[in-house]
């Protein structure tokens, strides 16, 4: 029996389904690369596995047996092991003896797969799998039909209309699908488990330490790592703004660590410098996204308060406490898909006033070489910030930036100084750090995010707007220099690139509001504004004209086209389909027929006017002369014009009967 | 006269022949016209030998009357050498199947042997005898009869030798008002007041206007699907043949001429349906003579119904 249509559709959902958990990058790479093998050995049309049933069911038992005895020892998400397992026996299915059975077999197992990616993905490309998927799965079921239940043809299927049908079927389901996403009460399932982050794992600057030298690659991930709204919200495109991350002060002449030790964890922290009055205070709502990897809270600088901690998995925000590290850094005390908090920073350089930790103006060993440029560099300033703005604005000046690392150096600071004369943002700040300790200023190095770009209502940061700057504790309170050149602060892609970018994060954006986030509340929200019908009596005055909320109105619009959808899809269609110009008048006899109340019992035209003939029906003679001159038009090659088309018809309008005339 | 006056005035002294049966007597007109041969399939005494006597006559066709018994040898229908004493050689002495209609009576009550010596020499149009091979008359038509009943010590036709008919009909019982309408009007041989048409070159004029009657595509394609269903039906254990088809469509192209027309119509196609094609169908069931006929019949009238004609 040979179905390749149906075995190419079976193929190709099982390929969208597995498409969906593979990008999750959860699924282990054994079950990675078996399924392009099955798949691959189906497409050619060998089948190895068919008619092995006892080799088979070993085979699963085998596989089942060591995906289990892994989840078991926690080498493996259970979810996982169950997502590779079903993935596995849609291998399996595919290299076996094709039926619709199979078929069937492969239909089940690929929804649950895909159901897996649910768990697994969850975002943008998840949906896209979804979509992918419905049609595929749809298109598969519609060819098995087609083919009926043992490889034959029913009579008379004509494959064009079905397909318009599966079309129309399509449409109807994803549009189904979306009122019941919106109208149903959504289930929270997995609640416990937090997802694996997607894709190739987090990606950040934010790291345990600043170590200097090395080789590798930075700041050209262009991922989001957070995203944020503010309170006032500055409405610029792109925000130039320092996103502070974690204080650095202990140097050993090749990495900066940091000194302190967390404090208890507690729902909120407030930094312990005293706040000023008039001080502006911006407000902020973060949410560090899984690809940021690391547990960091990140503030605009200066944060003075972090609050209302959350950790965002699937089963909604669990509530979650803050603990601070003197000198150091906020940390979030739980982990999750998302971590979301609130802070509150001061728009004001001079803010932190806490006392310089003893480590902030201890040196290493330093090359003599050093020491002299910091005299050189130095001139003749003498007070603090005008020493440190000198040092920041000669780096600046001397040195350029370049992504190239140097590899490992013996000291990577006179490496950068002296030798290469160029380097990266952690190297400038290094530097300035340094040379203020030179001078007896008290300085540290930050870490953090230098950006943020507008995407709908939030701001977006990356991660390749890591950066590192310098701080130093000058009239008593700790001032940023940033000694990094300009070109280097940001990283900056090609337009086209950033325009994508933000036209993909857009949508994510919209798809993680409005499907990932969206809730049951958002569903109370959404029923309560489509009710809220303007009742023409809340704003006295000019109530008449009051207009519908925006989801009202858009549930209008919707629900219009859903009506006239249904309209067009019920409504009898006419059947003009037929080419062929004489069809049109087939349709116009039967519904001028229809219109005089004759019933033609289902029967075709011509034998209809052949049994009205037979019984002497007063309109017999008419419809004979007009179906004979139809059939003349339509299988007699005999063409016939509108006037006569329209005369023809008139002579069956006419009442009959004996007095007619 | 023209092909549509040739047709009616054929049948209606067919009708004062063979009463009460106007349907199958412009079937079987149909069948003489698309130059097909005609299984007649009833109960005896309906009609049947009337019918294809009358059919002869009209067209003044030479006629032989077989009637097919169980000891019917293929040289009672094809004809012998025969050794002439007198000149000491062979002379060919031509059977019943050297005449424009051959009446085949109880086709069924042959031997296969005896069978397949006729229905070769329907679908080959001559004879192959000792070597020599001899031409049969034109117009050819055989007319065979069976009896559906009576099954007993038969030889049923095999279905590759069913499709060498064009049609089947069956005559049925006459209704009563024509029954009596017989018993009142029966003169002592009804043919012999039969006065022809026309001479054999009418019924060739005849079938040369059917071949000039011409086929739309979508009808063409119309006939296709017809015949397709019937191969997927799941009633049906083997659909028609592409001969089938031909049929079908030859006796379309016939049947068109009845309304003076020069192109087939769906309704057409539809008209010669049943007799063209249920007869060459094999059912999964196993019920064999009238009750096989009619389930065909219907299965054929549920296809027809089922397959959208094209507007």
């Amino acid at each position: 029996m040979s179905r390749p249509l149906e075995t190419l559709a079976r193929d190709v959902t099982a390929s969208i389904a597995f498409g969906a958990v593979a990008v999750s990058g959860s699924v282990p790479g054994p079950v990675l690369l078996a399924f392009p093998v099955a798949l691959g050995l189906s497409l050619r049309g060998v089948r190895p596995l068919a008619g092995r049933r006892s080799a088979s069911v070993v085979l699963l038992l085998a596989v089942a047996a060591a995906l289990f005895g892994w989840a078991t020892f926690g080498r493996l998400e259970l979810i996982v092991a169950a997502v590779a397992f079903a993935v596995l026996v849609n291998c399996h299915r595919l290299v076996a003896e094709p039926s619709p059975q199979t078929t069937r077999q492969v239909l089940l197992t690929s929804l649950l797969v895909i159901t897996g990616g649910a768990v697994l993905v969850g975002d943008v490309r998840f949906a896209l799998f979804v979509f992918g998927f419905i049609v595929a799965a749809s298109w598969t079921m519609a060819r098995m039909v087609l083919d009926g239940p043992e490889g034959r043809r029913e009579p008379g299927i004509d494959e064009a209309p079905a397909r318009r049908q599966v079309a129309y079927g399509l449409g109807l389901t994803l549009a189904l699908g979306v009122v019941l996403f919106v109208v149903f009460p959504r289930l929270s399932w997995n609640q416990a488990m937090a997802r694996a982050p997607p894709g190739l794992g987090g990606v950040t600057g934010m790291s345990e330490s600043v170590r200097l030298g090395g080789g590798g690659d930075i700041k050209t991930n262009p991922r989001v790592v957070f995203r944020v709204s503010l309170d006032p919200d500055p409405l610029t495109e792109s925000l130039e703004a320092y996103w502070v991350g974690r204080h650095f002060t202990r140097f050993d002449g090749r990495q900066w660590s940091s000194t302190g030790t967390a404090q208890p964890p507690t729902r909120r922290v407030l930094m312990p410098f005293p706040r000023r009055r008039g001080a502006r205070s911006v407000k902020q709502d973060i949410v560090l996204s899984s690809a940021y990897g690391s547990r960091t809270l990140v503030a605009l600088d200066v944060p003075m308060h972090f609050l209302n901690g959350r950790s965002v998995g699937l089963g909604g925000a669990v509530p979650m406490n803050l603990s601070r590290v003197p000198d150091d850094q906020v940390l979030a005390m739980l982990e999750g898909n998302e971590i979301g908090y609130e802070a509150i920073s001061v728009d004001e350089p001079s803010f932190d006033t806490s006392a310089p930790p003893a480590s902030a103006t201890e040196l290493p060993a330093l090359d003599p070489r050093v020491r002299a440029l910091a005299v050189e560099l130095k001139g003749p300033a003498k007070a603090p910030l005008d020493v440190a703005t000198r040092f920041e604005r000669e780096l600046t000046r001397r040195y350029a930036y370049t992504l190239a690392l140097p590899g490992e150096v013996d000291d990577p600071l006179v490496d950068f100084l002296f030798v290469r004369r160029a380097g990266h943002c952690e190297d400038f700040a290094t530097a300035l750090a340094v040379l203020l300790r030179i001078e007896g200023i008290p300085s540290r190095v930050t870490t953090g995010f230098l950006g943020g770009q507008r995407a709908g209502a939030r701001y977006h940061v990356r991660a390749g707007d890591a950066h590192a700057w310098t701080e130093a504790y000058v009239d008593g309170a700790w001032r940023r220099f940033d000694a990094t050149p300009e070109a280097g602060r940001s990283a900056s892609p090609p337009a086209w690139l950033s325009a994508a970018i933000v036209a993909y994060e857009t949508v994510e954006e919209w798809w993680r509001l409005r499907v990932l986030d969206y809730s049951v509340r958002d569903q109370f929200a959404f029923v309560r504004d489509v009710l809220r019908w303007p009742s023409g009596t809340d704003e006295a005055g000019e109530a008449r004209g009051a207009s519908l909320t925006p989801t009202g109105r858009g549930a209008l619009v919707v629900s219009l086209a859903t009506v006239a959808l249904l309209a067009l899809l019920f409504l009898p269609r006419r059947r003009g389909r037929g080419t062929h110009p004489a069809s049109g008048l087939l349709d116009a006899i039967e519904a001028t027929l229809r219109a005089r109340g004759v019933d033609t019992g289902g029967k075709p035209l011509e034998e209809f006017s052949q049994s009205l003939t037979a019984t002497n029906h007063p309109l017999g003679p008419a419809l004979a002369h007009v179906t004979r001159r139809y059939l003349e038009a339509r299988f007699g090659a005999r063409p016939l014009g509108p006037r006569e088309q329209r005369a023809l018809l008139a002579t069956l309008e006419t009442p009959p009967g004996p007095s007619a005339g | 006269m023209n092909a549509t006056d040739l047709l009616k005035t054929t049948h209606a002294r067919l009708g004062e022949v063979v009463l009460g049966k106007p349907l199958q007597a412009k079937l079987a007109l149909t069948c003489l016209a698309a130059r097909g041969h005609l299984l007649l399939e009833d109960v005896p005494g309906v009609g049947k030998t009337t019918l294809a006597e009358g059919l002869a006559r009209a067209f003044s066709l030479s006629c032989a009357r077989v009637q097919f018994t169980a000891d019917l040898l293929p040289s009672d229908i094809l004809g012998a050498q025969v050794f002439l004493q007198q000149q000491g050689t062979f002379e060919f002495r031509p059977g019943p199947i050297f005449h424009q209609v051959v009446l085949a009576d109880e086709l069924n009550r042959a031997p296969p042997r005896t069978q397949s010596a006729l229905l070769e020499a329907m679908a080959q149009g001559q004879v192959s005898l000792d070597g020599v091979t001899r031409p049969l008359p034109t117009p050819f038509v055989v007319i065979a009869t069976q009896n559906p009943l009576d099954l007993a010590g038969t030889y049923p036709l095999p279905d590759s030798q069913l499709d060498r008919f064009l049609m089947r009909l069956s005559l049925g019982h006459l209704a009563p008002q024509f029954e009596a309408e017989l018993l009142v009007s029966r003169r002592s041989e009804p043919l012999q007041a039969f006065s022809p048409v026309g001479g054999p070159d009418v019924l060739s004029s005849l079938q040369r206007a059917a071949d000039a009657v011409r086929v739309d595509r979508d009808v063409a394609d119309y006939a296709v699907r017809l015949a397709t269903a019937t191969r997927a039906h799941g009633d049906v254990e083997r659909g028609v043949s592409t001969r089938a088809v031909l049929a079908l469509m030859a006796a379309a192209r016939a049947w068109a001429l009845w309304e003076a027309r020069d192109f087939v119509t769906p309704g057409d196609v539809r008209a010669v349906l049943t007799a063209t094609v249920a007869h060459r169908l094999l059912l999964k069931s196993a019920v064999q003579g009238a009750f096989s006929r009619d389930e065909a019949a219907h299965l054929v009238e549920e296809i027809s119904r089922r397959v959208d004609a094209p507007r």
